[in-house]
Parts: structure tokens; sequence; C-alpha cells
């Protein structure tokens, strides 16, 4: 069933009342069209909001069911959120997005919401793709890592989880044909946990450790920290003296199904990408050969405009557990999945290549700490709400150790990167 | 390829008429000191010639009354009658014009002479108010101002577009480097030999925007940043066909004639936005104008960005020159000598404020002397030969880069440090740590020159001969890279250090001779000039492929001077030439003795996590490459010209064309070979029982075989240059005081590989990548076409009552172009990993292997589309004006109007900008 749910018709156009200023303020009148679900009936949607964010000025504007929507001349990040009752007497949310709308002229636009569904597996509760700086100021590479977490009440079995690589850049948008993004993800690494099914339990409120290069980072970089404790490690094996990973024998590797480099793989240290968690239920050969993602797309340039071609690894959206859209403030241009899995993102730095990144990681927010003392984080697939960006990354929080170029020392332990934990 | 040449002298009797010598010398009447270059024009005969540089002239002429006129800018013009009934000589004072600053040439001319040359004199110099040598170039057809890039290497490019980018910008493309390499700078008689220059890091591909980079000059000839403008009296810039005298080209030649005669003392000081400079020069008449010594001494500081005081150039030279006279009763003899240093010096470093402890320095240092010297005897009885000049020079640089960095690994990383083939351990890079990089080099270098002048008159015809025999060396007895290899200036760096003392000494050896046959028929004249040089190189390995072989280059210039007409009250004088000649340049030292390259393999990787300097091992097995191609050849360029030029009273117009090909420059390939090791599996290894670094033996072992890729040196590069050079010179008109110069060009170059190209496929097949086993050669083009097409008008406005001089100067590139040459995305054969060997790339090839499919690569049309920036306009002023007798002060801004409209190239505006660049300058002259 479509229904069409008319926030407002556009009334009239504003017209040049004052020659001196209207003609650079004029606003446009937009209308929406909110094409619902088949299981969710109108009745039962409660607390409508839509948010229009400019994307150039961050100007957040919120608008409700009966008011006029009218907004400046730009670029849009459009957001709708409501609660739905379910034909079950569940409640659950209501959330659509639209990215980048251009607002030129008096608009109609097409909404179509979906209601979240969360999974009981493990999630992403922090990623530290920055590095850290070596006392002289440079950049230390090798000590990149991303947590997981069990937010649950039951044991989760780690075996056979993906750590994903999204191949786009959240910083630079191009039209991907074919266009798969609503129903898959597209990857660029994969690195599975090993184990028969049983071998990696994680109980509830544990965190499991995925680094870069399991050492102690400290015999490289005094301002870096121990990860020789890593549950695991991702390692590519180079015959070239200028591009060596480290194999470390104290953590056991990842399975490598797949990554793009020949040398070795790295957290994109300037956060362009985003990280996910999956559970791919075929063969590691059948995965590989079926789901081998061609595209083409259009670099255009004063130049010329030329094709390109590349290929990927495609992942249906229902073998994705977890989606982290990682991007920096000022240079975000996109979300690389499909708004189910993540509808919003998060970053580290506000420009690009800014220094005050280094050290820092996202973390996922608290939202309670639980009877059992553990804490419970905010997962409700919009990376926006659900993390805390530019926090101080938990490994240093833990090792005490340094957590800023200038070497001095962190003090704190928290849960998030905010809340402080209670002796 | 080797090409017979025969000389065919055509002897005309058209008119029988008795002919002889007649020799003149014109001097100041005050000074008594020789004119150079005046211009003597006698009738009738129309024969026009200039003076050399000792005021001398010769010419055969017929006999019966002459008249004969001379002049020269400063001076009044002189007529004498003289009738001539046998071999005559004669002497003509020249007596100063009485105005405070005479009209002088702003302009390059277009030389009158039997090939296309532009000269340039020490006016022209003056009121351009140039940096280094690199500013004058704007006076070339196809020239235009540029701001100086005081942070580059500056190297010339003749009658061409030079490198552009997929949107028609420079760029600097090593592979083309045969550009500037091939043109030859000779300066008071003896060539700038750059052959054993190898001041750079070493067969690393670096970041383009390093100093490094900008700066390294090796096997790129002469950087024009090093050469100062202050002691300059003449430029010639050959871009036609060179005399056979001259050789070791292929594109052209700079012909610098610095000061040798008296003049005041002189101080200027200038500066501009990037720089400041000081020179100062003096020359003494001694012995009644017998000798003549000159002294000078230059300083320039300048600064890549003025906003930036962490990167620049400095530069100092120092010169001092004799001229000496001896009169005997059978000769004269000139000797001409002198001392010469250049200091050059490079810096650039980080800025510790901005950048934490940050250490990163950079320092080249190029400090050369030279010693010139000329020995000229004049016979006075006219025998065969009238003159024996001997020329021989020497130089010695010592050259230092430095380069000290702070060295950050990202990640544990692993220096090699074997300098031999085979397996050892490598080190980890586990901390920061200075790197301390230095490269001395002190290439020396000698010349010597034996030629013989002569004239002879048969007929009508007036020959005119030379011939001569050279050698020159060069050897760098530097100690070369030294650094610890433990140390590396970054984490990944492969290549090992060089002593380039050694490398072995370049010798060539070359004999030419020419013979300029004038006929004299009517009014007008012909001249016809061919030429042969031979070169060798004497000290090479019988293994070369170009040892005891001799490479010839013929030369033919010819030139018709019709005879003139009058049109109105004008004379009209038509003449029509052309050219065509084989070029030569022989391989530096790089080239010949390139240095080895390593490919080094991790064999065992393992890291131990507890102790990591102690109990880690990494081992890798390595090769050693020699990049030597023993059939390496040596550039030629083949060169043609056609060339007319229409003279109407003041007024002149030339017009060039040219067309040169050249098919063996020298670059670096890439080419590939199969390499083994043996693959140790770590995870054997028990770290708990480890007290020393693990063991090879007993561990599990894979033995791998790979191909990697490796630098070469090849005749792979190809440049054809196409184009049309003009110039028209304007008589003065008087109520304005202004005359017009336009001088402009079109170019079309081709710059291309000449020879196929591997290339490598980013494909990878289950877990092994394709280029790994296989990699094809493919036939091939990787270059561009480029064209431009420019005008300058330069209007030049003297009124010498004012002391004034101005000049206003629209430059207007009308149009640059660049389109990508087509790609062949097919293999014409394959390497492959399993024999080594290069199989045919065919159907029955890829239907029995299919990973051979990914061999085959895709190119889009899109990268052929042509781009094109539209027009450019540019409007640059310069002054000068003379306060009383001792002071003359000079201004200039380039580019103070532009316009450069905005365009639209695949839907995209491209804006563009120019900033003005200004700059004044005080001259005294005491």
């Amino acid at each position: 069933m479509k229904y069409i749910f008319l926030l407002l018709l556009p009334l009239f156009l504003l017209s040049s009342c004052d020659d001196s200023l209207s003609s650079s303020l004029t606003h446009y009148n937009i209308s929406m069209n909110i094409s619902l679900p088949d299981d969710i009936s109108p009745e039962s949607v409660s607390e409508a909001t839509a948010t229009f964010r400019n994307i150039s000025s961050g100007v957040e504007q919120k608008f409700t069911p009966g008011t006029e929507i009218s907004v400046l001349p730009g670029l849009y990040d459009v957001e709708y959120e409501a609660k739905a009752l379910l034909s079950n007497g569940a409640e659950s949310r209501l959330r659509a997005t639209l990215r980048s709308v251009s607002v030129t002229s008096s608009l109609l636009l097409t909404l179509e919401p979906f209601s979240c569904v969360e999974t009981n597996d493990l999630i992403i509760s922090e990623i530290f793709f920055t590095g850290t700086l070596n006392p002289s100021g440079n950049n230390y590479k090798g000590d990149d890592y991303i947590k997981l977490y069990n937010n649950g009440t039951e044991i989760i079995y780690a075996d056979g989880l993906a750590l994903i690589e999204s191949k786009f850049n959240t910083t630079q948008k191009y039209d991907y044909t074919p266009d798969i993004m609503n129903e898959e993800v597209s990857v660029d690494a994969i690195y599975v946990i090993p184990g028969s099914g049983h071998d990696y339990p994680v109980k509830p409120g544990e965190y499991l450790l995925l680094a870069d290069t399991g050492i102690d980072h400290r015999h490289l970089n005094p301002y870096s920290f121990d990860l020789s404790g890593a549950d695991f490690e991702w390692y590519d094996v180079s015959t070239s003296p200028s591009n060596v990973d480290i194999d470390s024998p104290t953590v056991p590797n990842l399975d490598k199904w797949y990554c793009y480099t020949n040398s070795y793989f790295i957290l994109h240290n300037r956060g362009f990408k985003a990280y996910g968690l999956a559970r791919i239920p075929v063969e590691k050969e059948r995965f590989l050969k079926d789901n081998l993602y061609s595209y083409n797309y259009t670099v255009v340039s004063d130049a010329g405009s030329f094709p390109m071609t590349a290929t990927a690894y495609r992942i249906p959206n229902e073998w994705i557990v977890d989606w982290v859209n990682c991007s920096v403030k000022a240079s975000y241009a996109w979300t690389v999945c499909a708004p189910v899995l993540d509808m919003g993102w998060t970053s580290c730095g506000i420009i690009d290549k800014g220094k005050d990144r280094f050290f820092h990681s996202v973390r996922r927010k608290l939202l309670y700490i639980n009877e059992n003392g553990n804490p419970v984080f905010k997962d409700t697939n919009n990376s926006s709400a659900d993390f805390n960006p530019d926090c101080t990354a938990s490994e240093i929080e833990l090792a005490g150790s340094v957590m800023d170029q200038y070497g001095n020392q962190c003090l704190t332990v928290t849960y998030d990167g905010i809340t402080p934990v209670k002796e | 390829m080797r090409l017979i040449f025969i000389i065919i002298s055509i002897f005309c009797s058209i008119i029988p008429l008795q002919a002889f010598t007649l020799q003149g010398v014109v001097t100041d009447s005050l000074t008594h000191e020789p004119v150079s270059f005046a211009a003597v024009y006698i009738t009738p005969g129309n024969i026009s010639l200039q003076t050399d540089l000792d005021g001398k002239f010769t010419v055969s002429v017929t006999e019966g009354m002459k008249n004969i006129r001379v002049s020269y800018v400063g001076y009044k013009t002189a007529e004498i009658r003289r009738d001539i009934t046998g071999n005559t000589n004669i002497a003509i004072p020249l007596a100063t014009q009485s105005i405070a600053l005479a009209e002088v040439v702003v302009s390059a001319r277009e030389s009158e002479g039997v090939t296309s040359v532009s000269r340039i004199d020490r006016d022209a110099m003056k009121h351009l108010q140039p940096t280094s040598f690199a500013d004058i170039l704007e006076l070339l057809p196809g020239g235009i101002s540029k701001d100086p890039d005081i942070g580059s290497a500056s190297t010339i490019n003749l009658r061409e577009t030079g490198n552009l980018g997929a949107t028609g910008t420079a760029t600097k493309n090593d592979d083309y480097a045969i550009t500037s390499l091939g043109t030859l700078f000779v300066v008071d008689g003896a060539p700038i030999n750059t052959d054993a220059n190898m001041q750079s890091i070493g067969g690393v591909a670096t970041d383009p925007n390093s100093p490094l980079y900008k700066r390294d000059i090796t096997n790129r000839g002469v950087d024009m940043r090093t050469i100062s403008t202050d002691n300059i009296e003449s430029v010639e810039v050959v871009r036609g066909i060179p005399s056979s005298e001259y050789g070791n080209l292929t594109s052209g030649m700079v012909n610098i004639k610095r000061i040798r005669r008296a003049t005041p003392f002189t101080a200027r000081f200038k500066a501009d936005e990037f720089s400041k400079l000081f020179s100062a020069g003096k020359g003494f008449a001694v012995h009644g104008g017998a000798h003549i010594l000159n002294f000078d001494l230059g300083y320039l500081d300048s600064k890549a960005d003025p906003r930036n005081s962490m990167e620049n150039y400095k530069r100092l030279n120092a010169s001092a020159r004799a001229n000496m006279r001896f009169e005997s009763q059978s000769m004269t003899t000139y000797w001409n000598y002198g001392l010469d240093y250049s200091g050059s010096f490079d810096n650039a470093r980080v800025d510790p404020d901005l950048n934490l402890n940050k250490i990163d320095k950079f320092k080249n240092e190029y400090n050369r002397f030279a010693l010139t010297s000329e020995l000229n005897f004049n016979l006075k009885n006219n025998s065969f030969f009238s003159n024996i000049v001997w020329n021989m020079a020497m130089s010695y640089e010592r050259d230092k880069l430095h380069h000290i960095k702070q060295v950050a690994p990202a990640r544990a990383s692993v220096a090699p440090t074997s300098m031999e083939e085979g397996v050892h351990d490598g080190q980890y890079l586990l901390s920061e740590y200075i790197a301390d990089y230095t490269s001395e080099g002190s290439p020396f270098t000698a010349f010597s020159k034996l030629k013989l002048n002569g004239t002879a008159i048969a007929g009508a015809t007036l020959h005119t001969y030379k011939g001569g025999v050279e050698w020159s060396m060069s050897k760098n007895f530097g100690h070369g890279q030294k650094y610890d290899l433990t140390r590396p200036l970054s984490a990944g760096w492969t290549t090992r250090p060089r002593d380039y003392s050694t490398i072995p000494a370049l010798h060539s050896l070359v004999a030419y001779l020419e013979d300029n046959i004038r006929i004299n028929a009517g009014e007008g004249s012909m001249e016809l000039q061919p030429g042969l040089r031979a070169t060798t190189i004497p000290s090479l390995d019988s293994r070369y492929y170009m040892a005891g072989r001799i490479y010839l280059d013929p030369r033919l210039n010819a030139v018709w001077n019709l005879p003139s007409f009058k049109v109105g009250k004008h004379n009209v004088n038509i003449v029509i030439g052309g050219g065509f000649g084989l070029t030569t340049r022989m391989p530096t030292a790089d080239y010949l003795y390139p240095q080895a390259e390593y490919s080094d393999f991790i064999q065992l990787n393992y890291y131990n996590t507890a102790n990591p300097s102690e109990l880690s091992r990494i081992s890798l097995r390595t090769y050693i490459n020699d990049p030597t191609n023993f059939n390496l050849r040596p550039a030629r360029n083949g060169k043609f010209e056609l060339r007319t030029s229409l003279s109407a009273g003041k007024a002149r117009l030339s017009v060039t064309y040219f067309h040169e090909h050249l098919n063996s420059g020298f670059r670096y390939s890439t080419c590939y070979a199969p390499y083994s090791y043996l693959k140790y599996d770590a995870s054997a290894i028990n770290p708990d029982l480890l007290t020393a670094p693990p063991s090879l033996e007993n561990l599990p072992v894979t033995p791998v075989t790979v191909l990697d890729g490796f630098r070469r040196v090849t005749n792979g590069s190809s440049i054809r240059k196409q184009g049309v050079e003009f110039q028209l010179t304007t008589p003065r008109w008087k109520p304005l005081a202004t005359s017009l110069i336009i001088n402009g060009a079109w170019f079309r170059s081709t710059y291309t590989n000449s020879q196929m190209l591997y290339k490598t496929v980013t494909d990878v097949v289950g877990d092994v990548a394709v280029k790994d086993k296989y990699v094809g050669l493919y036939d091939s083009n990787d270059g561009r076409i480029n064209t431009q097409f420019n005008t300058n008008f330069m209007f030049d406005t003297q009124i010498p009552r004012w002391g004034l001089l101005f000049t206003t100067s629209v430059q207007c590139m009308w149009r640059v172009s660049t389109t990508r040459l087509r790609e062949n995305g097919i293999p014409d054969s394959y390497l492959s990993a399993e024999d080594g060997e290069l199989h045919p790339y065919t159907e029955n090839a890829v239907a029995s292997n299919a990973e051979l499919t990914y061999l085959v690569k895709y190119y889009s049309d899109e990268l052929y589309r042509p781009y094109t920036i539209p027009t450019a306009v540019y409007v640059n002023l310069k002054a000068t004006k003379q306060i009383g007798s001792h002071l003359r002060i000079s201004a200039f801004v380039n580019r103070i109007v532009d316009y450069l409209p905005d365009y639209t190239r695949n839907g995209l505006i491209v804006r563009r900008s120019a900033s003005p660049y200004f700059g004044m300058e005080i001259n005294l002259s005491l």
C-alpha cells in the first residue's frame, strides 16, 4: 500500500519584493512524499521529524508535519525519522535519508523509510584508523586496530566473522554502475576470523581486538603502545623489502580472503573508508568466484571524461553484521552503503590530513551500564548518532601511554571516550 | 647507420674578373681599441659582413673602385673609397657619437649568415635585466617571459614545446632529457662538458616535488641558473645546422662570448621579488691597447618563494681574463686566456618551528673552476692557412650534495645491507634515525682543439675553409654516494652507494673539415657551406657496439642573396637559404656506465615480539642487475631547414621552416627478468627456544620464481620537431621614436618511444599477481604531440636625447595544444617467469594459456582527445633611464596586464590567473 503523506504543498514562490536583498536570500519550498513500507499503516506513525542539514554551512533545520518546509538553496542531507507501532505491538523506528540533495528550486522529495532491525551479533565498538606520531612528529602507522564487542546477553562465537573495508571512499562520490548499493556493499579487503564454529567465544561485555600488527609498538615508537596481546592481526606476505609486514608470533593471523593491495593492508589513515563485519555463509573459493563486482564510473576533468573500470567484492546487506561509515568533516561526500546498514557517518579530525586526528579513534556511545557492570553501547545503525568522534583510543587509555603529539600521557580511562570509568 | 658523404665543391666561373683580398681593421678613434661586430658594407658587389672579435674583416673583392661603409651603434658611420689594384690592407677609425645614449638593439637579431642564428647583444641583455642566462631565452622565436624558477635546475629547449601534461602544463620528463643534453654550450671557444656530472641520489624515482629531484641535472646538460649574464658580450643561439666546427650536440648550440675590451668600472644592483643580485666588472687596456685585462665578480641570492627563507639558491661567480696581442713581422698573435670560478648553492630545509623537531636539510653545492686559453696566430703572408688557433680548456668541479633527514619509519621496515649478490640478512629499521646522505662528485674535464683557417680565391669564388682536430675528456674523481646502508633516506630504500671515481674516463676524438664557398654572380651572391665532422670514443671497452666506430656528421648550409632591386626609394634584398645535416650526441658517463640496480627478495621475515632487536631475522636474496647496455648508440638528429628573408630599407622579415627528427634519444627503460629465491615458513620457529636469531636450516621452504624489473639505458626515445619561426623588424617611426619588432613561432613537437616497451598489468589471479609470471612487451606509443603558436610584439621606444629606452612587449601565446599518441594494448610478445624467454603473443599462445588474456591493456578513447589552451596575452614593460654619465636605472614589470579568458573543457570551466613579476636595478659606470 502506498500512501502519500504530504507535509506541505508548495504555496508560492517568493517574488521580488525587495530588490536589494531578496535575490540572494530566496528560499525554496520543499514538499515530501513519504512512501511507507507495506507493513506499516500511516495511522501507526507518530513523532515524525524531517531534518535538513546544509552540507556546506552545517546549519540544521527541523520540520514537523504541518509546518512549511522552506530552505535556502544549497546541498542538503535530508533525514526523516518517526516512531511506528508495528502490528505485533512492538515499537520500531522509521528512518529515511536522502544524501546530497541539491536545492536549486522548489522540489518534491520522495522518501522510502525503513524500520530498523537490529542483529544479535558482535558490533564494532571502536575503530582506530589514525595511528600515532613519533616523538619527532612523524606519523607511525603499524598500530591501527578495530575493536569488536558483545553488546548482547548471550555468548557469541566470533569464528568466521569477516572484517571488511569498503571499496568506495566517503569523500568522493562517483556514479558507479551497475549501482548495487541498495542491496549490497562493495568491499576491497576481507579478513576472516579463523575457527571451526566454537573456537573463539566472546562473552557478553567482552571485547575482541583485531590489530594491524600484534607487536609491542613501543620498540618502534615510544609514543605508541603494546598490541602484542591483541586477539588477531591481519598479516600480508610480501617479498619486497620496500613494503614488509611483520607477522607477530604471539598473535594469530586473520584468514586473508582478499585484499586490494600487493603490499600490506592498513586502515585508511585519513578516514575515507567504511568498515564492517560480515558473516559470509559460503566457502571462500565460492565467494571469490561468485561475488566479484565489476563496475564502471566516469572521472570527469577538464582533460576529458575518462570511463574507468574496476573490481571489488560484493556482499549482500543480509550478510552484514555491522557497518560504520568513517569520513572527514570537511571532505564528506556520501555514505557508501544502503541506509539500512548505516544512515550516518563518524570521523576523526575536522579537515583532511589534519594533524589533530592522530592518537584518536571513533568509539561507540555508552547507553548505560547493565546489571552485570558491562557497558551497553548504542546501536541504531546511524553512526552519526551511535559514535563519539575524535576520542582518545581505548588502548591508549588502558596503557596510559602518550595521547598527543606533545607527549602528554593519558590519565583517564573511559567507556566511550567521554564517560569515565569509575573505580 | 653510417652515411657516406661526398663534398662536391662547385666551382663557378661566371665572370673572369681578377679578385684580390681586402683586409681591414676597425678601431675606436680615441682608444684605438678594436671594434668588434661592426657592420661592413662594400659596393659595388653588395658585400655585407661583420668584423670579428679583433675588429678585423677579410673579404675577397674584384678589382676596381670600392666604397667601404662601416657602422656600429654608438659610432658615426665611416665611409672610405679605395681603388683595389692588388691585395689591400686598410685601417678604419670610428668616431664615437656625442649623444649620451645611442640607439641600441633590444631584441634578438636574426643573423644574415648561412644558418639560423639568434644573436643577443649586451644591450639587449642590459635592457632585459636578467637574473640568469635562462631569462634571455624569451628573446628567441617561440620564447615567452617566465618567472625564474630558481628552485629547479633550468634546462634549455630549442625549437620545441617541451614536455606537456594532459592539460597542457609543462612537465619534466627524464625520457626526453636529450632535449637539453643535446644543446651545446660554448663559452669563449670551449664547450661546457657535463658528461661526468652525476650529482643525484641514484636510481630512485623520487617525489617530483622533492628538492633532490628538481635540482638533479644528471644527463640533462647545463643548468642555466649557474650562468651569470653580466660578463657576456654576446650570445649566439644556433637554432639551425651548426658549423662542423661544433658537435656533440643534437638540437643546437649556444655560443657565449664574454667581454674582452676596455670598459669603465661598472656595478649592477638588481632586486626583484625573488632575488637580489650584485655584480661588478672592469676592463683595462695596457701597453697602448695591445693587451686587455678583464675582471668581474657577481653574487646572486634568491628564494624559490619570497615568503619562504628556507629554500634558496645562491650563486657566486668571478672571472679574470686576459687578451694579449703580439705583433711580429710574419704574424699577429693573440693569446686569450682566463680563469673562472662559479659557485652554485642550493639550500632547502623544512621549518623546524612548523614541523616539531623534524630535521630535513638539503644542500647542493657546485664549485667550478675553469681555465680557458686560445692562442691565435694570424699569418700575414698569404699562405694556404691564414690563421692557426689552438684552444685549450680545463675545468674541475667540487660538487657536494648533502641531505640530512630525520627518518621515522611509518612501520617496521627493512633495509637491505648487502653490496653483494646472494643470501644475506637485512636489518629491521626499528626506530627513528637521522639519515645522512652525501654525494661527492669531482668531474674533471679537459679539452684541446687545433684549428686551421684559410681563404683561397678561385675565379669568382672565395673559399673560406677550416679544419681541425679536437680531443676532450671527462672523468669524475669524486667518491660518490656515501651513506650508512642501515640508515637510508627513506624506509624501503633498495639502492646501494656508488663510488664515482671507479667509473672510467670518457674520451672523445673529433676531426672536422668545412669549406665556405662564396660565389659572386653579378650583383647577387651565393654561399655554400659543406662540412663533415667525424667523432669517435677511443677509450671504450670492446664489448660496446660504439667501440672503434667513427660517426660522421655531414652538414650542408646554403644561402643565395638575390640581386637587390629598388622599390620606390628603398633597396630590396631577398635571401633564400637552407640546409640539412646530421648532429650526433655521444652518451654521458652515466649512460655508458650506469649505476648497478639491486633486486632484493624477502626469504624469511621473522620478527620476535619480546626482543625484536636481538632475536629477529630477515633473510634476503639479493640479485645485482647490470643495467649497462653494450649495444648503446649515440643519439643522432637529422636537421633540415629552409629560410628566406626580405629586407626593404630598414625593415626586415625573416621566416624559417624546420624539420628535425631524432630517433635514438637516451632513456632509461624498464626491463624484466625472472628471479628465484626460497620462501621460508616462519611459523615453524618456536620463540621460546631462541637465544639468537633463528637459523634457516630445518625451516619449511618453498622455492619461488617471479619476474621483476630494473632500469636499463636504451636509445628508446624519439623526438620529431617541426615548425616555422619568424621575425619582423620595422624602421623606427620618427614621431614616436618607436620601432616594432614582431617575432614568434609555431612549433609541433612529437615525443614518443622508438623501441617497444615492457608494461605490467595489475591483475591478480588466485593469490598470484599476473605480473609475477608474465610481462608483456608492447609495440605502442607512449608520448604526446604538442603544438604551440605564439607571437611577441615589442614596441621599442628610444629617445637618446633623454637617455630613455622604453619597451612594451605584448606576448601572445595564441594556442597550446597536446594530444596523446594512440596506444596499442595488445602485446607483441610476452616474457614468462618459467623460462625467462620472450614468446610471441599469438592467438595460439592465448588459447593454450588463458592467463595471457590479462596482458591485453585497454585504453579509453577519451585519452586521445586533444586538449587546447586558448589565447593568453601578457603585457611586459621595461624601462631604462640614463642619469648623467655614470648612472643608469632600469625597471621592469612582466604581466602588468594580462588577458586570460576562462574556457570550458569537457563541461568544466577552467579559470586562469597570472601575477605580475617586477624588479628594478641600478647600474653605475665610473
